[in-house]
């Protein structure tokens, strides 16, 4: 019954000042906004330099010889493929399994050579996670019968004056550090816009890769794993640790294969949380000065209720709920503002390339200028229940000087 | 008469150190249930601290303070809280209401705060309002209502939750002298028709001639106690 008189009263003293109210809620839900869009839109970043990053690597988790992040080489194998697929397959979580073969190279041409990276995969597997195969601009992307085919990037094809269909010498160490040659004849030249990419890797199918490093069948260089949502991540790691557990398999994250990325994130996610807190702590002082002026000027009646009985307990509350009201009126409108902006971006895109210059890149990856949003439910709430909670904690030094009137000397001064 | 109200050698006394100054000065006096009591007397005379004293606003310097046989003076917040919700009805100069209740709401506060039923609560209100004189207009808001108007709102709120006594700190002195005489006629038949205990403070003479006892205040002191004729009832008594 005194809840329901505390709400109705905490609500009609809300607008009293309607244009100070609407000015504190609009304060709120603007910084809020802000900051959802920030975040949703640095998340969207970072979603789409990690997927370019494991598509361009192995996966989110990646099983490999314990011994190749130290020094990658093709004799650090991991197999056989069959078992430890059969074994991941059941995880639940794992969408994708992803066998390559990676090892180092020289590609020769009449033009000159050139030092690579070589990623050997399944053409059939690769086409549903790789980059590469959606970038071909000439030819088209190897195949699983494809004996001698290779495709190589754009810039690496223009330094070796390479183009479809002619053929070029790749020269490596297998397994046993023999020196071996491979005649390959281009089916394809792909352009992602990572300059890492597309002047330094080319693609063969896996039982090409396997041939040129001499690798035992069954085994290959990494495995990765597609996860269905990428924030399982650890969850499924601790699965495939356990089904592999007494194998020769290292189980590792994304982070520890692509590191500068990882780094990347991590920097840039601190300076933008320290720019977020920033605004949030402005937003914070606005709500301290308006709930404050509002009990302020209100002395003199408070002092009237404390005289005809009301319990400070109850003044409290109200003042309380007040704080309540405009947190959750300013997290309405922020999120409303914020998640209508964030979900136009994640849809549409924003076109930066006025701002990004051609092949901007970061830890090696190049920033499409076009970005998206990646706005979560998750964030939503989480941003929502951090502003609403940050305004009751706000109020609660108003709430506490509402009930510490001096009755008789406010009521006097009056 | 019950007694309902005793002050015993109360003295109240403001500043620190050597520079004391006396709002009161060892004043006793007692109030019987019934009494339609004005405490009167120039500016600085004491009559608001001895309202906020026996409505327990504020505490005593010295001596004692006993409402319906408690002695105040000695009770925690809380417990002078609760006291002044259930004994006591405060009607101030300027009114004093919630802006944002209506004069329903305003008067209905006290007996929500003590728990009363909605039924209760609109079976009580609605004849008080009508009582007062404001039948009709209890969905208005103060802004709404006229000073005299928005004084009988404040006096149905005192008197809702059926106190042992009110206590009414210069009640007219904001009206016309039209308006006081009505609030005055109002209190006065309150008080001998429900036997309610009013102790007003004033310094107009025409309001003192209203009271049947008269307390005469002069420096924080008690110059004279005029009783005059009894017109009260006891309460319930037909």
């Amino acid at each position: 019954m005194a809840l329901s008189k505390i709400i109705k009263l905490a609500w009609r003293n809300l607008w009293r000042h309607k244009r100070r109210t609407w000015i504190t809620v609009s304060s709120i839900g603007l910084g809020m906004a802000f900051a959802l869009f920030l975040i949703a839109l640095g998340d969207g970043v970072y979603k789409k330099l990690i997927d370019q990053g494991i598509r361009l690597e192995a996966g989110h988790v990646t099983l490999e010889h314990p011994d190749y992040e130290k020094a990658p080489a093709v004799d650090r194998y991991v197999g056989p493929l069959s078992s430890i697929s059969k074994a991941c397959r059941s995880i639940s979580g794992v969408k994708r399994i992803r066998p390559i073969i990676r090892g180092q190279a020289v590609i020769s041409t009449s033009a000159g050579s050139s030092g690579v990276g070589v990623v050997a995969g399944n053409p059939e597997e690769e086409k549903a996670v790789s980059l590469i195969p959606g970038k071909i601009v000439e030819g088209r992307y190897i195949e699983k019968g494809d004996k001698r085919g290779v495709v190589i990037g754009k810039s690496l094809a223009k330094r070796l004056k390479l183009k479809v269909g002619k053929k070029l010498v790749l020269t490596t160490n297998d397994v046993n550090g023999e020196l071996v040659n491979e005649l390959l004849r281009v089916k394809g030249i792909f352009k992602t816009g990572i300059e890492e990419a597309d002047g330094f890797l080319v693609q063969v199918p896996l039982a090409v890769g396997r041939r040129i490093y001499k690798l035992p069948d069954d085994y290959v260089t990494r495995i990765g794993l597609i996860l269905d949502d990428p924030k399982d991540q650890d969850s499924v790691m601790e699965a495939v640790s356990a089904a592999l557990s007494g194998k020769n398999v290292a189980v590792l994250p994304w982070q520890k294969v692509l590191p500068d990325l990882s780094s990347y994130i991590a920097v840039d996610k601190g300076s933008n949380i320290i720019f977020q807190i920033t605004i949030l702590f402005l937003i914070g002082f606005t709500i301290l000065n308006t709930i404050l002026m509002s009990v302020m000027e209100r002395q003199r009646e408070f002092a009237t209720l404390l005289a005809i009985g009301t319990s400070p307990l109850f003044l409290k509350a109200q003042v309380l709920v007040e704080s309540a009201f405009i947190g959750l009126l300013g997290c309405v409108l922020g999120l409303g503002i914020g998640g209508s902006l964030s979900y136009y971006v994640e849809k549409n895109g924003l076109d930066m390339s006025s701002t990004f210059s051609k092949g901007t890149s970061v830890a090696g990856f190049t920033i499409d200028p076009l970005i998206r949003t990646d706005l979560t439910m998750g964030l939503m709430l989480w941003l929502g229940l951090g502003v609403f909670l940050g305004t009751m904690v706000i109020g609660l030094y108003p709430a506490f000087k509402s009930g510490k009137v001096d009755i008789a000397q406010t009521l006097r001064m009056n | 008469m019950k007694e309902i109200l005793g002050l015993e050698a109360v003295t109240k006394e403001y500043g620190q150190g050597d520079i004391k100054v006396f709002a009161l000065k060892d004043v006793s006096m007692s109030v019987n249930q019934g009494d339609f009591l004005a405490l009167a007397g120039p500016s600085g005379s004491g009559k608001t601290t001895m309202l906020n004293l026996i409505g327990g606003l504020d505490r005593p310097t010295h001596g004692k303070v006993e409402v319906d046989g408690v002695d105040i003076s000695r009770l925690s917040g809380g417990a002078l809280s609760r006291l002044r919700l259930h004994k006591i009805g405060f009607v101030f100069q300027a009114y004093n209401l919630i802006p944002v209740l209506t004069a329903y709401e305003n008067a209905e506060y006290v007996l929500m705060l003590q728990g009363a039923s909605v039924k209760e609560r609109k079976r009580k209100i609605m004849s008080l309002l009508k009582e007062v004189g404001l039948d009709g207009k209890e969905n208005r808001y103060p802004r709404e209502l006229s000073g005299g108007q928005q004084q009988r709102v404040a006096i149905a709120r005192a008197i809702a939750a059926e106190p042992a006594l009110v206590l009414a700190d210069e009640p007219t002195a904001n009206v016309d002298s039209k308006t006081a005489k009505a609030l005055l006629d109002l209190m006065e038949r309150l008080n001998t028709e429900k036997g309610i205990t009013f102790i007003f403070s004033t310094h107009d003479p025409a309001v003192m001639d209203r009271a049947r006892k008269l307390v005469h205040l002069k420096d924080g002191k008690i110059e004279e106690i005029e009783e005059k004729e009894s017109k009260t009832r006891e309460p319930n008594a037909d």
